[in-house]
């Protein structure tokens, strides 16, 4: 393995603020100019709940929802560059996010069967595969990520993990969201009041064809 | 389905697999020479599938001009890359025993060279069982895909051989007819092993944690899965019933058997590629 | 792009506009090879990036109530992307504008394929969509012609300026630019209310007078002092969306203290997602029942506040009712059934109207009895219903009996109050026609002016209509097919050419309602023009003085509105009155020094463009509702006949006796729950079970923005099922459906989803129709399912109550 970046960044998903406006995910397709299909940032609804009718035709139910804003996580130990063929996608040292060299990639889409969090994101057109690459850019640039800044509830924030888990905490398993032990996701969230563990299965993602 | 031509590629590498290894197998403890020859020259299809399959394969890759670049990943062991490179490695292996036959080069080295060919043939099943042996997708993440992917080399290798001696059997004369014999055994007891094996795989697959019911996903799964059964009952049994019954010569019957069993397989690969569905099914 | 850009150059364009898009592909060239992965060789091409950017402070202008700062990023004229308010460290209370999806979206719907490139006249059959480029002398000739001959022929009054809201932050252009020109040339038909809140305003000056608060209550950062939190349909999450506006301000209120919140709603929304305590979910249409119960429980429990009613209000019983009341009209009779209809609004008898279990309405009832303060709050889904002014009104009884009323922490019940800062606007003049429509009976006003009186139709101003509509002057809007209710009957009635003789639109694509005019003008963006605009009206506390400066240039021969209307007074030869010699730029810079003068604060023009819009916090002093009536209502009384809150309005019970209603609509002088016309109630329910209820979707705003396919993606439009009643129809979620009523059909996907309770079902307004051969719809459009029939009381628009069935297309 390589050795470890110097200081990973990652990302705060406050799931109690979140709206699931989907700002977040138009202004990253906005910046990087990506089409319809490619979604670097994803707002996934996972609700459940029962409805019950009493005898004079009134209900009682327990209905839940919430919203999970993912991109790419930049895992510790991503299952993306892992499969890769080409080293395509790789875990830069300076700052541990996970790009995808474009001019490498060979569009094998591998990557994408292998990461739980549907980041990789296969670009029809270019016919390469592509990715949230952490706005680094911006980042070298000392500027927020576009999705963070203009997140309207401001729910979501990044920085180094380790200060944003010294700040939140280490919740990363909520679901829809996979055990996060599979690949250690740069990651902290905090729970809405309705937020189920990762493996629920009293919840469904409600709006599947959004994401 | 962005996969098909990974079914493709898969199931035809796997039975490729299978008819070699079965004449290698063949080759192995043969002695005369004129079959010998006979047997080398079939490999050539071996060699034809294999392209055909690894084309396939390139279809799906939406930079092929840049495939030498899975080179890269074998420094960190992609299981893609070593796929790839067992994959070109098993081919170049058959290619060379190939060519040593035919040239002449080296006969004493020549079945240390096919036996080599086979432990890669054998080194391609697991290595291709690898790639979707993925601990993020719990579907794939078991010993059912192994199991699944080797028998799918048995279950078209097999009949495929015969039918490949069956075109011979004017040449082969009784040699052919006690092989095609021995091989309808070998393929009953592989059609008895997938009859059972992949229906406790499906009762397997029901019992997986997922997010959603994995035999519910598609309208078509349930007639998918049934296709393929009833293809693999028909395919494998016509062959055998009339293997085992005396016609061992008729070409006919078993091209019919080869094309269905392939046929089932690919059904159960299309099944099988659908299924990926993540832990979470994000 | 790539399509935009072939359909500019395949079409015949001015050498100027083939130029511009010559480097526009250029442009295009360079933003796709900096979006690539690796935007690598980083350091070179981003400073090289940045020297040849330019960024422009501009704002989305929409109708959601909200003005959201843009700054556009242009190189070579062409947008590369959109940041919005990005300055400062973020403070709540001085927090940045951010803006929401939309308009993020915005580089896209202003490089649409469906933009208007140049002027058009209709060929072929009115709606048919067969259009013909003219010049734009030709267009302006044409329209000064037809405005001569409407006014010579029938009159001003047959000049119908129609409701449009696309651009609501113009100050200077678009409905001031239209309106002070058809006051030069003598004056239009006007309407009164509108779309958005037509019954609740039209209804609650009759409870606490005109002006403020007849629709705004007290600020939602007051929310942060209340104890409870009830909101009825109140769903800022979706429809104030904005970062600078009231979800934000409502989310810190609500945190800050962890206030307790119950929201009613048929619909889980995303107002919800955990942040609210309990989700009451309501049957459409019954919001007044429910009240009803509660009064009765906090009647019974002496939970109201009776010394406030005694003091502050008329009408809740005997001691205040007035004089020309009959005996028992009063509040309380008529909730423990000694009003006319006898009926006690008991718990259990609100229970199987409201579907909400009656053990749960007394456990709110004593909540709400309990808690002070209580902050009580409407959104306008509520009033868009077949009797929304009585729902609204009967909403406000809450606070109102519990005297949750004037005080910190408290509101009437209203949608929230903003902070709207006062920038100038254009002056438009004097408009001699003085009847006035209500802005939903202008379909009516086509076909049967004659029969419209102001005690049938709600005409204001006058007591009939001289003349029927003849030309529709339709300014940044799709009402006029897409928005309006019941799109087939509005086409049969528009199709007959000889009754509406001229549709002018201006547009900036090919809406709807656009392929209904006959001459088709293309409008400049918002983001192409000058401006001063501020926040909008719903904003919360934050006031903004917002600079728009073009970021690119007019593309294709779009005009401005102030430069056609120009155009239009020159050819009645009213040029020089209607510019005074000014150019649009003159004006918005002549304006903004008047308003400097009164706000000496705000910075210069020059400053305000390149820094960016000016930001001021509400004054605390105006954000609590009636509060100077609370503390002394003698010296403020409100403007109800009495000067006190009007829970018994003669008003209301004159109207009541002397307009002609038709059968089963109902004024009532005290607010009270009306079992009304296609509510679950209604037999019509053995043909059409379902309740359907429209919502205002974070997707688009209203029809705008439909066109940017990357939120028709984010956001896909889809009718809300419950589970069970797609179980019974055999739907399975992502089905196509055909919904449909006596009215029309529509097609569109299921989402099947326990966030919307059984029995109803919900489709976002604003989607484009879309017919197809057959005549139906495929473009999931609401209005083919609504209906022409108004509101009792304001004639409003009850767009919220239908009654459909749905099935596998
Ligand atoms: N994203 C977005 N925001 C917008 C707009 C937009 O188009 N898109 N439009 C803007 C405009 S112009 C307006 S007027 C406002 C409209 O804002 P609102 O009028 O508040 O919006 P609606 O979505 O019509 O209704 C609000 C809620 O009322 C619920 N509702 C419907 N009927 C009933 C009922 O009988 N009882 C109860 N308790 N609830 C009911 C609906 O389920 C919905 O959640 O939104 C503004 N903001
Ligand atoms: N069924 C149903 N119908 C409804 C509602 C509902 O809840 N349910 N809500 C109603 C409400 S509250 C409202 S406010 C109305 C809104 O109805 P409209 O006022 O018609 O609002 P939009 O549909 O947004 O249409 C605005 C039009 O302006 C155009 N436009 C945008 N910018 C510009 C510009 O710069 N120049 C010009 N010339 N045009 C521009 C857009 O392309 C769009 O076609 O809809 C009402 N209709
Ligand atoms: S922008 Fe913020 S609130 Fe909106 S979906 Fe993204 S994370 Fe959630
Ligand atoms: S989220 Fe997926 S793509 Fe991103 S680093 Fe982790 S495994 Fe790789
Ligand atoms: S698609 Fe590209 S990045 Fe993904 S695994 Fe294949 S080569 Fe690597
Ligand atoms: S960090 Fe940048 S690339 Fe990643 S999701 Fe956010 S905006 Fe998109
Ligand atoms: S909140 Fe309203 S004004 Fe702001 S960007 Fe969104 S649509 Fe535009
Ligand atoms: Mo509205």
């Amino acid at each position: 393995m390589t050795q470890l970046p110097m200081k990973q960044l990652g990302f705060y998903v406050d799931t109690a603020k979140c709206t699931g406006c989907k700002t977040c995910q138009l202004s990253c397709k906005d910046e990087n100019d990506l089409k319809v299909g490619v979604n670097w940032r994803r707002v996934y609804e996972y609700g459940g709940g029962d409805w019950m009718q009493n005898a004079d035709g009134t209900y009682e139910q327990n209905v839940f929802a919430y919203y999970t804003s993912i991109s790419c996580n930049h895992c510790a130990q991503p299952a993306c560059t892992k499969a890769c063929p080409t080293g395509a996608m790789h875990k830069r040292e300076q700052d541990g996010l996970v790009v995808v060299d474009g001019d490498v990639c060979v569009g094998c889409r591998y990557c994408e069967m292998a990461c739980p969090y549907g980041a990789p994101q296969f670009d029809a057109e270019k016919k390469v595969m592509t990715k949230c690459d952490g706005c680094y850019d911006r980042v070298e640039q000392g500027r927020m990520p576009i999705c963070i800044e203009s997140c309207p509830l401001r729910a979501l924030e990044f920085g180094p993990i380790d200060e944003l888990r010294a700040k939140y905490g280490t919740e990363a398993d909520i679901a829809p969201l996979p055990d996060s032990s599979l690949t250690l996701p740069s990651l902290v969230m905090k729970a809405s009041r309705h937020a189920k563990p990762s493996g629920d299965r009293t919840g469904r993602i409600i709006n599947t064809r959004e994401v | 389905m962005h996969e098909l031509p990974l079914v493709f590629f898969t199931v035809l590498a796997q039975g490729t697999v299978g008819l070699f290894l079965v004449l290698a197998c063949l080759l192995m403890v043969n002695s005369d020479n004129s079959r010998q020859q006979l047997l080398n020259k079939m490999l050539m299809v071996v060699l034809v599938l294999l392209g055909i399959s690894g084309a396939a394969a390139m279809t799906h890759l939406g930079q092929p001009l840049r495939a030498i670049n899975v080179v890269f990943g074998l420094e960190h062991l992609s299981a893609l890359s070593v796929e790839i490179m067992s994959t070109s490695l098993f081919g170049g292996a058959v290619l060379t025993y190939v060519a040593m036959t035919h040239f002449g080069i080296l006969p004493k080295l020549q079945k240390l060279v096919l036996a080599g060919a086979m432990g890669l043939g054998v080194l391609l099943l697991l290595a291709i069982a690898n790639v979707y042996t993925l601990a993020t997708v719990p579907a794939w993440n078991s010993g059912w895909t192994v199991f699944q992917f080797v028998m799918t080399a048995f279950v078209v290798g097999i009949p495929a051989a015969a039918l490949m001696l069956r075109t011979q059997s004017v040449l082969l004369g009784a040699y052919q007819k006690n092989a095609d014999r021995a091989m309808a055994t070998l393929g009953f007891l592989v059609m008895g092993v997938v009859l059972v094996g992949y229906p406790l795989y499906l009762f397997w697959l029901g019992q997986v944690d997922l997010p959603a019911n994995p035999l519910g996903l598609f309208e078509y799964h349930g007639s998918l899965m049934l296709a393929r059964l009833a293809l693999l009952f028909v395919g494998m049994g016509l062959w055998v019933i009339s293997a085992t019954r005396g016609s061992n010569t008729v070409v006919g019957l078993t091209a019919f058997s080869t094309i269905m069993v392939l046929m089932a397989e690919l059904c159960g690969r299309i099944f099988f590629y659908d299924l990926h569905m993540f832990a979470s099914g994000m | 792009m790539k399509k935009l850009l072939d359909s500019a150059l395949s079409s015949i364009v001015k050498r100027r506009t083939f130029m511009k898009w010559g480097t526009a592909a250029g442009g295009a060239a360079v933003v796709a090879g900096n979006a690539l992965p690796l935007k690598a060789i980083a350091a070179e091409s981003s400073s090289e990036k940045k020297s040849e950017e330019k960024v422009t402070w501009t704002a989305c202008m929409v109708n959601c109530g909200s003005r959201c700062p843009l700054q556009v990023h242009t190189k070579d004229g062409v947008i590369t992307h959109v940041e919005s308010d990005n300055r400062g460290d973020d403070v709540y209370g001085d927090h940045q504008i951010r803006a929401c999806l939309r308009g993020r979206s915005i580089k896209q719907r202003v490089y649409n394929p469906d933009r208007l490139k140049y002027p058009m006249k209709r060929v072929g059959k009115r709606g048919e969509g067969r259009f013909e480029r003219i010049s734009w002398d030709e267009a302006l000739d044409t329209i000064a012609r037809q405005l001569k001959y409407t006014i010579d022929t029938y009159g001003n009054d047959a000049i119908y300026y129609q409701y449009g809201s696309g651009t609501q932050g113009y100050k200077t252009d678009g409905p001031f630019a239209g309106k002070r020109l058809l006051n030069l040339i003598g004056g239009y038909l006007p309407y009164y209310g509108n779309y958005s809140w037509g019954q609740i305003q039209f209804a609650l000056p009759f409870t606490y007078g005109g002006g403020r608060p007849a629709a705004y209550g007290s600020f939602t950062s007051e929310i942060a002092n209340a104890e409870l939190l009830v909101m009825f349909g109140y769903n800022p999450a979706e429809t104030r969306m904005s970062g600078g506006g009231e979800i934000y301000e409502h989310t810190n209120a609500v945190n800050s203290k962890n206030v307790r919140t119950i929201i009613i709603d048929p619909r889980y929304t995303d107002t919800m997602l955990g942040k609210e305590s309990e989700w009451i979910p309501i049957r459409p249409g019954t919001d007044a029942a429910l009240v009803e119960a509660i009064a009765w429980v906090l009647i019974n429990e002496q939970m109201v506040d009776e010394a406030f009613l005694e003091k502050f209000c008329v009408g809740y019983d005997e001691k205040t009712l007035p004089a020309s009341a009959p005996k028992n009209g009063h509040y309380k009779a008529h909730i423990l059934g000694q009003g006319p209809d006898g009926i006690e609004k008991t718990p259990e008898w609100a229970a199987t109207i409201t579907g909400i279990p009656a053990k749960k309405i007394i456990q709110l009832a004593r909540e709400i009895g309990s808690a002070k303060p209580a902050y009580i709050i409407q959104g306008t889904g509520i009033q868009r219903q077949a009797n929304g002014e009585q729902a609204s009104r009967a909403i406000c009884m809450l606070p109102i009996l519990t005297g949750n009323i004037g005080l910190a922490g408290t509101n009437t019940g209203e949608m929230p109050g903003n902070y709207g800062f006062p920038v100038k606007t254009l002056p438009i003049g004097n408009n001699p026609i003085k009847t006035a429509i209500p802005f939903f009976k202008w379909t009516d006003a086509i076909h049967r002016h004659h029969e419209m009186t102001d005690k049938t139709d709600g005409l204001q101003g006058g007591t009939h209509l001289k003349n029927p509509i003849k030309f529709i002057w339709q300014y940044a809007g799709n009402i006029t097919i897409n928005q309006h209710s019941d799109i087939n009957r509005t086409k049969e009635i528009l199709s007959d050419e000889s009754k509406c003789e001229f549709i002018l639109v201006f547009e900036n694509h090919m809406t709807p309602t656009a392929r209904f005019a006959d001459i088709l003008l293309p409008d400049i963006t918002t983001i192409e023009n000058y401006e001063v605009a501020s926040n909008g009206y719903s904003s919360g506390s934050l006031g903004a003085v917002i600079p728009l400066v073009p970021a690119i240039e007019p593309m294709y021969e779009c005009r401005s509105a102030y430069d056609i209307c120009s155009g239009i007074a020159q050819r009645f030869g009213l040029e020089e009155q209607y510019t005074e010699g000014k150019t649009h730029e003159e004006w918005v810079a002549e304006l903004y020094e008047l308003m400097r003068k009164e706000q000496p604060q705000v910075p210069t023009l020059e400053d305000l463009r390149r820094d960016g819009p000016y930001k001021q916090s509400a004054p605390e002093s105006i954000r609590i509702a009636l509060k100077d009536f609370r503390s002394n209502p003698n010296k403020h009384p409100l403007g109800t006949p009495s000067g006190k809150i009007e829970i018994y309005s003669e008003k209301l019970a004159t109207i009541a006796a002397e307009w002609e209603l038709p059968e089963g609509d109902v004024v009532t002088p005290i607010p009270q729950y009306v079992t009304t016309w296609e509510s679950h109630l209604d037999p019509l329910t053995e043909k059409y079970p379902l309740q359907l209820i429209g919502f205002h979707t974070k997707g688009r705003v209203h029809s705008t923005y439909h066109n940017v396919a990357l939120l028709r993606e984010a956001v896909t439009d889809a009718v809300w099922m419950n589970p069970a009643d797609a179980e019974a129809r055999g739907v399975k979620d992502g089905d196509m459906l055909k919904v449909w009523n006596d009215r029309g059909e529509t097609r569109i996907p299921a989402k099947v989803s326990p966030r919307i309770m059984p029995g109803v079902a919900a489709l976002a307004e604003g989607a484009w129709y879309t017919p197809g051969k057959d005549g139906v719809d495929r473009g999931g459009s609401f209005n083919v399912l609504t209906t022409h029939r108004n509101t009792p009381l304001s004639k409003g628009n009850p767009m919220h109550t239908n009654l459909v069935e749905i099935a596998k297309a």
